[in-house]
């Protein structure tokens, strides 16, 4: 086999076309053999990029409340609720003003709610404390409801919820849910108990019921003072009648109201009036023993007692007509009789009543002689004359055998009377 | 150069790759045609020489440019056997579709792409030893390095590519100048 000749020397073999490279092309080479270093594996790059993330949050956790906020509000008209920082709500009713700067809140005036929201976790830096200073003091706080009112250049502070402390007058007070205290340029502050107060429906409800509190604080209040008065009216009545026994128109002390001598008769035909006492004769007499008596004198009281009421019936019967068919009508039905006649002069003219009552208390001062059975006088005037003459009556049954001291005793006794009252002044 | 891209400077193995780039593409084009895959297989090729640069050693026998256009080669081979690379001549109409051209210039062009599709007509493995025997000066011992293939196949199919291309250029072939 000859060996063929080369074809390039017959040939231009230079002539044989070929692709030439493009602009750029050895750089892109290279720059994909030999990629920029990179500072280590993918592991190692997303770990440290992992660190440098968690780095940046919790330094802008720790910052959080660091970054300065600022501003102010004036609730003029209605209630406004405002952020103040990171963590603070402030709820101002209106007439309230408050400012602020970081956690720093300066109340000026009015009545303003407060809700901080306790610091949580760990922290880099410690956290900024929440102050709200008055013009009486500072009230400082890490997480906690409390109320604040600003009333005269004093400053209550009504704690709700967690702890603050209430700076004044060079001291502090800590006040814990439910205290309240008073900052006051002048004193010290103390903390005194006071209504948690929630807000709401409930937080409404307690409000109610703090007022009613405070009204029942103020009617007891008034009721003692009432009280005092009284006493004092008493011990003077009381003084004076031991200067003078016979006048007053009153019971003694030891005596009942009802238990009237002729000088208290004399004062009541004075001012026209009159007292009565209808003794009851369905008398429980099992307790004998708590009015110095001995069993033995139940049958003396029955029968005195028995007597009583058939004098009423016979003075009061012919003065209703339903009694008029006779029989033995009951204490009460006669009571009841007595009223209505009563209560019908009364519509009758007060004045002519007036005059009865004067005329009666007359004659049971023997001031006036007792009128004669067959006078025409009028069912209203024998009802008067009735009751009131009826409980002297039944003593006098009684002071036979029981002495006039034991006699009056069991008459005036309470509840010894079935009908009792007066009439005028 | 050759020490500093061992080293990895990017600037010193992007000097090497201006230097032979124009090496690569050449052979890559003529064993598998021109197109847009030259320039990948070049990259290829550049890349795996970026990667072998420490296993290779420039005081051994083999230079520089040998070691490349083996990659190149065997890069383009194996592309070619699993048919990633086409090997179609460009037609003439594409080729000369500009008016105007100079005759010279028009008549070499015509050999080239005559050349062209001559070489295009050879099995790859004979194409193959005769671009590196003929265009780049290897000798059969080297070719045979590339290809891994004994020294008397590269001479049989370099017998057999010279040839088929004297038949097929005939019309443009010319009696050896005069030394």
């Amino acid at each position: 086999m000859t060996e063929p000749e080369h074809v390039g020397d017959h040939v231009p073999l230079h002539a044989w076309p070929f692709e030439t490279p493009p602009p750029g092309f050895a750089a892109r080479v290279a720059a994909l053999a030999f990629p920029r270093r990179s500072p280590g594996p993918a592991w190692v790059r997303w770990t440290v990029f992992a660190a440098a993330v968690t780095a940046l949050v919790a330094w802008f956790v720790a910052r959080r409340d660091r970054i300065a906020v600022e501003g102010e509000v004036d609730a003029s008209g209605e209630r406004t609720s405002v952020a103040i920082g990171s963590r603070g709500v402030a709820v101002l009713e209106p007439g309230a003003r408050v400012s602020w700067r970081d956690g720093r809140v300066r109340q000026e005036r009015g009545e303003v709610f407060y809700r901080v929201d306790p610091v949580r976790g760990w922290r880099l830096l410690p956290p900024v404390p929440f102050l709200v200073e008055t013009p009486a003091g500072t009230v400082r706080v890490l997480g906690t409801c409390f109320r604040v009112r600003i009333e005269d250049q004093q400053a209550i502070i009504d704690d709700l919820e967690g702890r603050v402390e209430a700076q004044g007058g060079g001291t502090a007070v800590v006040l814990t849910p439910g205290e309240s205290t008073v900052l006051d340029p002048m004193s010290p502050p103390a903390s005194q108990p006071g209504a948690t107060r929630r807000t709401g429906p409930i937080g409404e409800v307690d409000e109610r019921l703090r007022w009613l509190q405070r009204e029942r604080r103020e009617l007891e209040r008034r009721e003692a003072e009432l009280r005092r008065r009284e006493s004092e009216v008493k011990r003077s009545a009381e003084l004076g009648r031991e200067g003078a026994p016979a006048t007053g128109g009153g019971a003694a002390s030891n005596r009942s109201r009802f238990d009237l001598t002729r000088e208290d008769w004399v004062e009541l035909a004075r001012t026209g009036s009159v007292r009565f006492c209808v003794p009851n004769p369905a008398a429980d007499w099992t307790k004998l023993t708590d009015l110095g008596l001995s069993p033995g004198d139940a049958e003396t009281l029955d029968a005195a007692y028995a007597r009583s009421r058939l004098r009423m019936a016979e003075s009061l019967a012919p003065q209703c007509p339903e009694f008029a068919d006779g029989g033995a009508p009951s204490i009460m039905r006669l009571i009841l009789c007595a009223q209505s006649v009563v209560t019908d002069a009364q519509r009758t003219g007060d004045n002519l009543f007036a005059d009865m009552r004067r005329q009666v208390a007359e004659i049971r001062a023997g001031l006036r002689p007792m009128p004669d059975p067959v006078d025409s006088i009028s069912p209203a005037m024998r009802v008067l004359l009735s009751v009131t003459a009826e409980s002297d009556a039944l003593v006098r049954d009684l002071e036979a055998n029981l002495g006039p001291e034991q006699a009056r005793k069991i008459v005036y006794r309470d509840r010894g009377c079935a009908w009792s009252g007066g009439w005028g002044h | 150069v050759l020490a500093r891209c061992r080293q990895g400077d990017p600037g010193a193995f992007r000097a090497f790759v201006a230097y032979y780039e124009r090496l690569v593409f050449m052979v890559i084009s003529r064993l598998a045609g021109r197109g847009p895959h030259v320039e990948d297989l070049s990259q290829e090729t550049f890349l795996r020489a970026a990667r072998a640069l420490r296993s290779f050693d420039p005081q051994g026998p083999a230079k520089p440019s040998s070691w490349l256009l083996t990659i190149a080669t065997r890069l383009t081979l194996d592309a070619r056997r699993r048919r990633r690379v086409p090997l179609e001549p460009f037609t003439d109409t594409e080729e000369f579709a500009a008016p105007g051209t100079p005759e010279t210039e028009r008549s070499h062009r015509e050999l080239g792409r005559a050349i062209e599709r001559a070489a295009a007509a050879l099995p790859d493995d004979q194409r193959a030893v005769f671009v590196l025997a003929e265009l780049h000066g290897l000798t059969m011992s080297e070719i045979a390095g590339t290809l891994e293939t004994p020294e008397a196949t590269v001479k049989t199919r370099l017998f057999r590519a010279r040839e088929r291309l004297r038949a097929a250029l005939a019309p443009y072939w010319k009696d050896a100048k005069e030394p």
